[in-house]
């Protein structure tokens, strides 16, 4: 009990409605008051009052600020009320002797549900105004944190203000939702020099559930205060930091079955409208202050409200998900870290963290058929779009959809130089793991050999393979697949809506899946065939087959526009498939297989079986080059073969932790554990690396030539000759000898595949052949017109270590008169040419334009024309541009030339960007729903 | 059961993925680019010549010769001593068919500057010929530019000064390694492994510091890095002459070996390991003498096989070898005897004199003197088309040699070329089997070349003799 004397003053009452029907018990709560209370104003469009506070003069008023003007001025404080809030009848006498004593501007009730949980004690929140109540859901009210303090904002509910404080402030911001504006409230108060308290002794009872404004009502209306209090300094990184945060909350939450796209867009754009009367409000907030930004920080909490709330549900979405016999019990938080659960996803985190550590600092490694995602999300998607393919000498062929996806990530991360390479090579590495397991967990298989097979899948000599082979795509689709056969065998929920949702994400993730490597899209279904095949009575594994079936053709409609030119077989077929098996993996192997098989009891067994059958066929795969199959068709073989051995780890480690059985069945799973431990380690050495297992970078250091001399890179390309393992991405052969056209700046992943040869490439093909055979000796002259500035040898062309294709080109390079040596050493041998000038685009003044994006730009030369070292297409403009028998003649009077879009090709990635949405709004509804 | 189908299944298609075998090991590509260039001559299509010994200064001119079937345009430049100075170029046409001189001397006198003339069309061929009043030297140019090249007929003797001029015309620098033969076997120089040849330049070696008193010497010059275009330039009181490089062959057709009362000889080394035999036919105007000397040389050892005592001349030979050997004929004042004394080269200060200073030194002797050192590559392949540049020079005479060494007669067609169209000057001959024919130029009007085509495979050479001295000049195949 407070000893505190108690001043009468005179305090008039606010109630502000929403139309929540609950006006007339708030009023009659408000006039049991033991506080003799003056005026009581209603505030909004309450239609029907049926009851009056008793002794009190009841007016209406449509604002707050025209109901502080109606109230009388003997009024001192103002007692602002929300309909519903029904507070105990010392509630307010508490208020005013809390703020008599502590000479607050404004005082906070404590705010309890009617189920005795704690709502509000005051308020903290961060820099960007995002309130922190500091309470667990449901924690009850038990005094905890009855203690008159300074906070950073009060409930809305109920408070307390001084009038003259009001009025100076200009009122409650109306434009705002009830949270945001008392919050406003606060923070200009505060820079008045105003105390704002909370009175815990105040207790108001308030039901959360009748009354809620629109979440991005709140946002704005957070903006929006952030903006009128904050000096200029603290804006400039606030509001872009507070975008930035708001986009991520965006995305992730999305993985958390949560849309929060629309807020966002709402809430930025309301502030956009209204920002000349946030400016105006802002003046005012601020004109007359007492104290700095510093006296706001004081009351906040460090770092984003948002960050931590998202990892927090981020981490019990993951917990969740994560299987474990117990898994319930992480709920318990003392307990947490001691779970399986827990423990199990840690390891992979870190796992993940170690073995793709170097992409965060380097991005993917630019070697073979790796090369770094191309610089601008947007130019990419143009591109993928029905644009022009920059790959060699330009095409109008449709890039594979894997460019779509790096066009995705780059747009998602703001073009950000490495963290979507990071996100999509460490992503994907969890994601193969996190999706082993819970396919695994299908047939009960727990945490612990999920995440041995997890690893093993994506780390393992399978997956080592197809990094080596630096197929980026089917890399990246390790971590789709599990999860593509997870959604397929898993059982579907009761209800049509459940079954739409899961054909949605099925088409969803075999989209994914042939995005990232086109011969896996038709993989599960052989793969589930097989499954099925082997449990024929099992209706469930057949239904899983259709599920397959529906996916694949889905999921190819989900590559338009390029599923519509693409060649299966090209693809399949080009290079030649041969998998270097080293005896001790394939013994290792073998053991595993064979124990799965033998010491899996019933089911899994069976499962074990069909591991070891996917495992050799894969292995077959992955050696059929004599069959006239490639290299894509190998690594994709890897990809089973990798799955195959997972799903026989999995079981061998099952049973051996289960230690399910005795006699010969305990010796053969011992056997297999050595096995396991064996491709355990194996997988692990590809930490070492920190690039997934991705080889080293070759290009980046072999073309930092071109950037020697500034703005020579932008206009130029380089020809890259020798052994074709090591040109980046497809090469042409030319009489035995491999070799291919990148930018100068670099090749990017666009151009990683190479078209049908054009007429220019064509062109380019016969100067070869005479720089080859002799019939000139100025190659930089021959090949000026294509571009080509430098040109580099791959590999060792002299020396001991001397590659027989690398010398050869060597040869023919060393013996030409208008080529300058750029280098001595026998590696990676460069010439530059000695004819000036050379560009991809040059007027007929003689001017380079540079390529900047997907277009060339320079001076405008009214009159001239610009000649585009491009294969000749009707699409380079602006019209009228004239496609010459091998390249393209375009007026150079708008100092730009861009490609026009492939309308055909166009309108149907823009239905199949239609189509994701609505898929994905029908799988996370469908999810949602209970 | 089904555990057992599918065990089988995979152990089934795991055999099969492990029996299946790589790819064959990738052995580079085809680019037809060898070690050892193959005969090289005019082509119908553009082309690059080499011509590594190009002097124009105030005693000594070049003329560079340019012969073609076809119009073209030719562009001659000439390379600047001082590294990373731009050539100087010059560009003309011919009307083809046609040839034409250049005179370097009317374009820069800087001495020494390596040409490389590029033609833009062909057949065509290219020569240079040094000249002053007291020395002609020169040959065909080179156009096909491989890693190995061998080159014989060098000596260090009392006398004579043997050098190698390595031209590297291209951009990028190269790196030689020149090996040395001599009568001792393979003569090692340390100085000689890794030579650099910095890009469009030149070096030349003095072979006289690091082999001296070699009798025979041959090299060969091998590129470990780039590509050089090598000339043997072999100096003595009497006259300088060069040829360049070749390759080996198992015959070899000189068309003409003796010029200008020079005693001629033929230098040959052994390509492979082993010992090789080698015979020589002497073709004359009347007739040949086959087998008229035949020589077993060692591997790795230059032989100098002596000529003049088989026949009178003017005769050409023809040589047969068991293996390839590379070859050249060198011409040399010929060697005074004394009785009882032994046969040598003559030597100013005993043997031979001026005939300002016979009376005075031998005043019982009245010898002619002779001006000249000539030298040349062999024909590794007959053909019958030639397109041949050539040069004439005021007191000097000029004689293009044909060699047939068929066994049947053959028919020839000689067509002059020159900067204007000829009206006549054709011959059609025949030549016998086994028999040479020469053609005398007319000096001063106007011809540059001969087209020679033949209903048979026939060899062409020229040689040129006369107050400046004597050259000896390969004659260039139509391929």
């Amino acid at each position: 009990m407070s000893m505190t004397q108690t001043r009468q003053a005179s305090v008039a009452a606010v109630v502000v409605t929403d139309d929540s029907g609950r006006l007339d018990a708030t009023l009659t709560a408000v006039d049991q008051q033991v506080y003799g209370l003056g005026d009581v104003v209603v505030v909004g469009m309450a239609t029907t009052i049926r009851a009056a506070a008793g002794g009190a003069r009841l007016t209406i008023s449509q604002t707050v600020a025209e109901a502080v003007e109606t109230i009388g001025t003997s009024a001192e404080f103002l007692w602002i009320v929300a309909e519903g809030a029904i507070p105990k009848p010392d509630a307010l006498s508490a208020a005013i002797r809390d703020a008599d004593r502590t000479q607050a501007g404004i005082v906070g009730s404590k705010i309890i549900g009617a189920d005795g949980s704690l709502i509000s004690v005051g308020l903290v929140t961060d820099a960007f105004g995002v309130p922190y109540s500091g309470l667990d859901p449901s924690e009850l009210d038990q005094g905890q944190y009855d203690v008159v303090r300074d906070v950073a904002a009060v409930s809305g509910i109920a408070l307390l203000v001084r009038r003259d404080l009001l009025a100076g402030l200009g009122g409650v911001d109306a434009l705002m939702a009830r949270r945001a504006a008392s919050i406003d409230l606060a923070q200009r108060a505060r820079l008045k020099g105003a105390r704002i308290t909370v009175s815990p002794a105040s207790e108001v009872i308030y039901d959360t559930e009748a009354h809620t404004d629109a979440r991005w009502r709140e946002e704005a209306g957070r903006i929006r205060g952030m903006i009128k209090v904050y000096s200029p300094l603290t804006l400039v990184w606030a509001v872009p930091l507070d975008f930035f945060l708001g986009f991520v909350e965006m995305i992730v939450s999305i993985f958390l079955g949560r849309w929060y796209g629309f807020d966002f867009v709402k809430s930025w754009g309301w502030n956009v409208v209204h920002f000349p009367n946030t400016v105006g409000a802002r003046r005012r907030a601020r004109a007359g202050r007492v104290v700095g930004d510093e006296e706001l920080f004081r009351f906040q909490r460090r770092g984003s409200v948002k960050v931590a709330r998202l990892s927090s549900d981020s981490m019990s979405a993951l917990r969740s998900r994560l299987p474990g016999d117990d898994r319930l019990s992480v709920e318990s938080i003392g307990d947490e870290i001691r779970q399986p659960a827990f423990v199990v996803g840690a390891f992979a985190v870190l796992f993940v963290l170690m073995a793709a550590r170097n992409l965060w600092s380097d991005g993917f490694p630019a070697v073979g058929f790796t090369l770094p995602l191309p610089t601008s999300g947007s130019d990419v998607l143009n591109a993928y779009a029905g644009g022009w393919n920059p790959a060699g000498l330009g095409s109008a062929d449709a890039l594979r959809p894997l460019l779509a996806v790096a066009g995705v990530a780059k747009m998602i991360t703001l073009n950000a130089a490495t963290l979507p390479e990071y996100l999509l090579g460490a992503g994907a590495m969890l994601a193969g793991i996190w999706g082993m397991m819970r396919f695994l967990r299908t047939w009960s298989v727990s945490a612990a050999p999920g995440l041995i097979a997890g690893i093993v899948y994506v780390a393992g000599p399978a997956a080592q393979g197809i990094a080596g082979n630096t197929h980026l795509g089917t890399l990246l689709a390790l971590g789709v697949l599990p999860w593509v056969l997870r959604l397929v065998v898993k059982p579907v929920a009761d209800g049509s809506w459940a079954f739409l949702s899961r054909i949605a994400a099925v088409i969803l993730t075999f989209g994914l899946l042939g995005a990232l490597s086109p011969l896996l899209l038709i993989v599960p279904a052989p793969v589930i065939f097989i499954y099925a095949f082997f449990r024929f009575t099992n209706g469930d594994a057949w239904r899983a087959f259709i599920l397959s079936l529906v996916g694949i053709a889905g999921g190819a409609m989900l590559l338009s526009p390029w599923i519509w030119s693409a060649s299966f077989t090209r693809i399949a077929r080009q290079g030649y498939a041969y998998w270097h098996l080293s005896s001790i993996v394939a013994l290792a192997a073998a053991v595993v297989l064979v124990a799965a098989v033998l010491a899996g009891r019933r089911t899994l067994g069976l499962i074990a079986g069909w591991g070891a059958l996917l495992a050799g066929i894969g292995l077959l795969g992955s050696r059929a080059g004599d069959f006239g199959y490639g290299t894509e068709f190998e690594s994709a073989a890897l990809a089973v073969m990798s799955l195959g051995v997972a799903i026989a780890i999995g079981v061998v480690a099952q049973s051996v932790t289960a230690l399910d059985g005795g006699g010969w069945r305990r010796f053969v799973m011992g056997t297999g554990a050595v096995g396991v431990l064996f491709l355990v380690v194996a997988s692990l050495t590809i930490i070492l690396g920190g690039r997934i297992g991705l080889p080293g970078d070759r290009f980046t250091s072999a073309f930092e030539f071109a950037f020697a001399t500034e703005g020579q890179a932008e206009i130029s390309r380089i020809l890259v000759v020798g052994p074709p393992e090591l040109l980046p991405g497809d090469s042409r052969v030319i009489k035995g000898g491999a070799y291919r056209v990148v930018s100068a700046s670099g090749p990017d992943l666009g151009e990683a595949r190479l078209a049908d040869p054009l007429e220019l490439d064509e062109r380019l093909e016969e100067r070869l052949a005479m720089v080859i055979s002799g019939d000139t000796k100025r190659a930089g002259g021959e090949l000026a017109m294509f571009g080509i500035r430098w040109i580099v040898v791959m590999g060792d062309s002299r020396g001991q270590n001397t590659d027989p294709a690398s010398a050869a080109w060597r040869d023919v390079f060393a013996g030409q008169l208008d080529l300058l040596p750029l280098t001595a050493a026998a590696e990676n041998a460069v010439w530059v040419t000695d004819i000036n000038p050379v560009s991809r685009a040059l007027t007929t003044a003689g001017s380079a334009w540079p390529r900047e994006g997907w277009t060339y730009q320079g001076e405008p030369e009214p009159g001239r024309r610009v000649f585009i070292a491009e294969n000749p297409d009707d699409g380079w403009g602006p019209n009228p541009g004239l496609t010459t028998e091998s390249m393209n003649e375009i007026a150079a009077d708008d100092g730009i030339v861009v490609y026009t879009p492939n309308q055909g090709a166009r309108t149907q990635a823009v239905f199949v960007l239609v189509f994701i949405v609505l898929l994905t709004g029908l799988a996370m509804w469908g999810r949602s729903r209970p | 059961m089904r555990r057992a189908l599918l065990v089988l299944l995979a152990g089934f298609a795991t055999v099969i993925g492990v029996i299946q075998v790589g790819p064959s090991p990738d052995e580079g590509p085809v680019f037809g680019t060898v070690d050892i260039a193959e005969p090289d001559g005019a082509v119908a299509k553009p082309s690059v010549w080499y011509c590594p010994w190009v002097e124009a200064g105030d005693v000594v001119d070049t003329d560079i010769l340019v012969a073609t079937d076809v119009d073209v345009d030719v562009s001659l430049s000439l390379l600047d001593p001082l590294t990373n100075e731009a050539p100087t170029v010059t560009g003309y046409s011919i009307v083809g068919s046609g040839a034409a001189g250049v005179d370097t001397g009317d374009l820069l006198r800087r001495g020494e500057s390596p040409a490389l003339v590029e033609i833009s069309d062909g057949p065509a061929s290219v020569a240079s010929l040094e000249w002053a009043d007291a020395l002609i030297s020169g040959d065909r140019c080179i156009v096909s530019v491989p890693k190995v090249w061998y080159l014989t007929g060098g000596s260090t003797r009392t006398g004579t000064l043997t050098e190698l001029r390595l031209f590297n015309p291209f951009a990028d620098n190269a790196e030689v390694t020149i090996t040395a033969y001599s009568e001792f076997g393979v003569d090692l120089v340390a100085e000689l492994d890794g030579l650099d040849v910095a890009g469009r330049s030149w070096t030349t070696v003095n072979m006289e510091p690091y082999l001296p008193f070699r009798d025979e010497l041959a090299f060969t010059v091998t590129s470990t890095k780039g590509l050089v275009i090598p000339v043997i330039v072999r100096t003595d009181d009497r006259g300088e002459a060069m040829w360049p490089g070749s390759a080996p062959s198992e015959t070899w057709d000189f068309p003409i070996v003796t010029t200008g009362g020079l005693e001629p000889f033929i230098a040959v080394l052994s390509a492979g390991g082993d010992e090789v035999v080698v015979s020589v036919d002497i073709l004359t105007e009347d007739g040949s003498v086959r087998n008229a000397r035949e020589v077993t040389i060692d591997s790795k050892v230059p032989t100098l096989i002596p000529l003049s005592d088989l026949a009178a001349p003017p005769f050409g030979v023809r040589l047969r070898a068991t293996s390839p050997i590379a070859a050249s004929v060198i011409a040399v004042v010929p060697v005074v005897e004394f009785d009882g004394g032994e046969g040598e080269l003559p030597d100013d200060d005993t043997t031979t004199s001026t005939i300002e200073d016979l009376t005075t030194t031998i005043p019982e002797t009245e010898e002619i003197f002779i001006r000249g050192l000539a030298g040349t590559i062999g024909i590794a392949r007959p053909s019958s088309g030639w397109i041949v540049p050539i040069d004439t020079l005021p007191q000097n005479e000029t004689t293009m040699w044909i060699l047939n060494a068929s066994g049947d007669a053959v028919t020839v067609e000689v067509v002059p070329l020159g900067e204007v169209e000829f009206h006549g000057g054709e011959l059609t001959l025949t030549i016998e089997p086994g028999s040479i024919h020469g053609i005398e130029v007319d000096v001063g009007i106007g011809i540059f070349g001969y087209r020679v085509t033949a209903d048979g495979p026939v060899s062409v050479a020229w040689e040129m003799a006369g107050e400046r001295g004597a050259v000896l000049v390969a004659g260039v195949p139509d391929q």
